[in-house]
């Protein structure tokens, strides 16, 4: 049983950058981080840090649901590696008072957080 | 593969239809499709029905309906269980396995819930951390108009797209749904009463975003054999049939779109022999308009204009019931409303109507020299997933 599990014992996190591998047969991210690579199944990986420095793709702001929740705001960030050569999407919640601060384009930082991912403005 | 025809219809009243039973809202329905067709119904051989939430009701219709004994199959693939049904059937008669086959789809949204369709699966193991799909799925606090309003705000920001064209694709579905009694939304609406309506997920208001609606439909399919042996008067024939799939995974972003939209509808074109220009001035189409940024986008994944360009197609009158490619005459998802598994259907169930200018459309008709030529469309998302699915109809068995 424990020879089909294929989520390494890993953290998702290593301090604010996501702990992904990268396959070194086609190149391919994966995060969370698997034993295997989805593209061209090859278990030959490679370790690779992404973040936590991104930047906006694309946001939008919940006004609605149920009378208990919280209007907030939150979109897609592209986080790139240290050599900025690789580079994944991520969604998640923007932490931040002012909402007309974020907009396309930005830079934010993904913060260490292990259940969600949740990003600040880098100049706020 | 021998050729298939769609020889009736039959469509539910489409609202809040909470004190039906699923067998209340499926039997005259399928009853109807059946009168449509002018057909004995010892003539049906099988029958596929789209639902995500009525389990075994295909069983309790079929037996309301004295149809109970012939094989029966549930199909469940989110807001394309209906038209993935209908594909199975054309399959079954396409293949030779059968010659006559009933199509059918029914929900009640108060029995569907999304976030259960991909459950113990990686939506509920990793949503929260899963790239790109989780906006679509619920996760990050995301879900379905979440995920198309970042795809709106993308889409502005790449193209120029500007809100008033989102609206005004709501603007045409409701002046199409005016003339559809069976619409859950009938009520006109203005540019201007869209854009100020309730706000969702900006830029998305509440008319920019489907309701959960339940009904049902049907559809009866026969086989080119049969059609000629019992007689059959104006079937109209499906000539392409595709389906496509993906993994979330960033294509809805980049560019704006749904990349395996694009790819479905190449794939049924090519099966029809047709190309996305065809439709124009000789053809029309019914659209998953689940939200108004998702029937721009499908213009452009259509190849119907160039990427950024749907706008132009909105604000110009091309797609309006008069103009030079008809989409969503029945009014849509956004107007009709989306119960999940009887949506493409209904779908299919327009194109009959429209092709044949039965009464029941009349005051919504394309004009004759559209009726050459016809589409219908779904994007579902089961859990994590995308599933597309396209078929392309002719008057003509010959296009």
């Amino acid at each position: 049983m424990d020879s089909l599990i294929t989520r390494p014992k890993v953290p998702r996190l290593i301090g604010s950058k996501l702990n992904a591998v990268q396959c070194n047969n086609c190149g391919n991210i994966r995060f969370p981080a698997r034993t295997y690579c989805k593209k061209c199944q090859s278990t030959d990986l490679s370790s690779i840090l992404i973040g936590p420095i991104g930047e906006i793709v694309t946001y939008t702001t919940t006004y609605k649901k149920t009378p208990g929740d919280k209007q907030q705001i939150f979109g897609i960030v592209q986080l790139y590696s240290e050599d900025g050569k690789s580079s994944i999407g991520l969604s998640g919640v923007f932490k931040t008072d002012n909402f007309e601060k974020v907009q396309i384009g930005k830079k934010v930082e993904l913060l260490p957080n292990e259940r969600n991912n949740i990003f600040k403005l880098v100049e706020e | 593969m021998r050729n298939v025809a769609v020889i009736g219809a039959g469509v539910s009243q489409f609202g809040r239809l909470d004190k039906l039973l699923y067998q209340e809202i499926g039997r005259p329905t399928v009853n109807d499709a059946i009168e449509n067709a002018e057909l004995d119904r010892k003539l049906i051989q099988s029958c596929y029905y789209g639902t995500c939430g009525g389990v075994g009701v295909g069983h309790e219709i079929m037996d309301e309906t004295g149809l109970i004994g012939i094989p029966i199959t549930r199909v469940v693939n989110a807001c394309s269980s209906g038209s993935n049904a209908f594909r199975l059937a054309y399959m079954d008669i396409a293949s030779g396995m059968s010659d006559c086959v009933i199509a059918m789809g029914i929900e009640k949204m108060k029995n569907v819930s999304m976030l259960v369709v991909g459950a113990g699966t990686r939506f509920q193991i990793e949503a929260k951390a899963y790239n790109f799909g989780s906006p679509f799925a619920g996760g990050a606090g995301g879900d379905m108009p979440s995920g198309f309003a970042l795809m709106a705000r993308a889409h502005m920001k790449k193209f120029g797209t500007k809100i008033e064209d989102l609206a005004n694709i709501v603007v045409k579905s409701r002046k199409n749904a005016s003339h559809n009694p069976k619409a859950e939304f009938q009520e006109p609406m203005t540019t201007d009463d869209v854009i100020n309506d309730v706000m969702i997920n900006d830029p998305l208001t509440r008319s920019q975003c489907c309701p959960r609606t339940d009904g049902a439909a049907a559809v009866i399919l026969m086989s080119e054999d049969w059609v000629k042996k019992y007689k059959i008067d104006s079937p109209i024939w499906v000539k392409g049939s595709a389906m496509g799939s993906h993994l979330g995974g960033g294509d809805p972003l980049y560019p704006p779109g749904i990349s395996t939209d694009a790819d479905t509808s190449r794939k049924a074109f090519k099966m029809a022999g047709v190309e996305p220009e065809d439709f124009y001035n000789r053809g029309f189409g019914e659209c998953h308009d689940c939200f108004s940024i998702s029937e721009l986008v499908h213009y452009e994944d259509f190849g119907f204009c160039r990427k950024g360009e749907g706008g132009k197609l909105i604000n110009d009158g091309v797609v309006e019931i008069d103009g030079d490619l008809p989409i969503n005459p029945s009014g849509g998802l956004l107007s009709c409303g989306h119960p999940l598994g009887a949506t493409g259907i209904r779908q299919i169930s327009e194109i009959l109507f429209q092709m044949r200018k039965d009464k029941e459309v009349s005051k919504r008709q394309v004009p004759d020299e559209h009726l050459d030529l016809a589409f219908t469309h779904t994007l579902g998302q089961p859990g994590l997933g995308f599933t597309n699915v396209m078929h392309v109809f002719s008057r003509d068995i010959k296009i």
